[in-house]
């Protein structure tokens, strides 16, 4: 057989937003909560794309190329929202409830009588992915940036935990505390505001 | 790197705290042993803990499915100026 076979990827700026806009979007939408943020981010995406067209190399698709590069924005978003917000990592600066609110200290952390998790009964066939959406999205607003980006990033991104914990620069332990944390608080909130307990 | 403080546990003091502490871990990684004995154990003798392991998976299928099933788009008017953002940079 003597077909040539081109394997090699090519760039076509020109159909990028008809392809992949809604797709890069959606994409940013569900890691940073924001809408005008999540445009920025594929207008940024583009602009940067369309700086290092030069340097592609067609290893990869090019719809692959574009979402590591809006990838990688999402985490700058995120990285730069820890530095200007003067360590929201430090509990104290945070004012959410803290743990004591939902544990207590005095018996083994065993769940505070207000703050037990409520029988949520059959909440599979009632429940609604947008309704249920919109009010995640108000509890994830309340929470510190970066725990917010540690919380829909690594559900979202099946990458390895340690991956989400060098992007943004954590130790494993400090992971599993925050994601402990938000849990906590967004468990709380859905109860509240969702299921109306 | 900011400091956090780290979750200590002691099987003898063990908790709702720290087997709601695992359970957010185990969705991660692997428990060792001994920390699925402690949480099956725990969740064993505490009803809101088994409810919290629940509805903490619930919340983690919920989210997936919201991002996943979203028919999401950008506006028309973002795409056509970013259409004419491109036009301008490749024309150059």
């Amino acid at each position: 057989m003597n077909t040539s076979v081109n394997n090699q990827n090519t760039l076509n700026p020109a159909k990028w937003v008809e392809l992949y806009a809604d797709y890069l979007y959606k994409f940013a939408y569900y890691r940073v909560n924001n809408d005008e943020l999540a445009e920025d981010l594929v207008q940024d995406t583009f602009l940067s794309a369309l700086k290092a067209r030069d340097t592609y190399k067609g290893e990869a698709a090019e719809k692959t190329w574009l979402v590591s590069i809006i990838k990688n924005k999402i985490i700058d978003h995120y990285k730069k929202a820890s530095t200007k917000n003067e360590s929201p990592l430090k509990l104290q600066t945070y004012d959410a409830p803290s743990l004591d609110y939902f544990f207590n200290k005095e018996k083994n952390g065993d769940w505070q009588n207000n703050n037990r998790p409520k029988d949520w009964g059959e909440v599979d066939s009632s429940y609604d992915s947008k309704e249920f959406y919109k009010i995640l999205e108000g509890c994830l607003s309340e929470l510190p940036e970066k725990w917010k980006g540690v919380f829909t990033m690594s559900l979202l991104d099946d990458a390895d935990s340690k991956l989400v914990c060098k992007e943004f620069d954590l130790s494993s332990s400090n992971f599993w505390v925050i994601i402990h944390r938000a849990k906590l608080q967004i468990r709380a909130c859905l109860e509240k505001n969702w299921l109306k307990l | 790197m900011e400091h956090i403080e780290e979750h200590k546990h002691k099987w003898y003091t063990f908790g709702c705290k720290d087997a709601t502490y695992l359970m957010e871990k185990g969705s991660f990684v692997h428990l060792s042993f001994s920390e699925k004995v402690q949480v099956w154990f725990h969740k064993l003798i505490c009803k809101y803990c088994r409810r919290f392991a629940i509805q903490t998976k619930k919340i983690n299928a919920f989210f997936r499915i919201s991002a996943k099933e979203s028919s999401l788009m950008l506006s028309t008017q973002k795409k056509q100026s970013l259409n004419q953002l491109i036009t301008e940079i490749t024309k150059k």
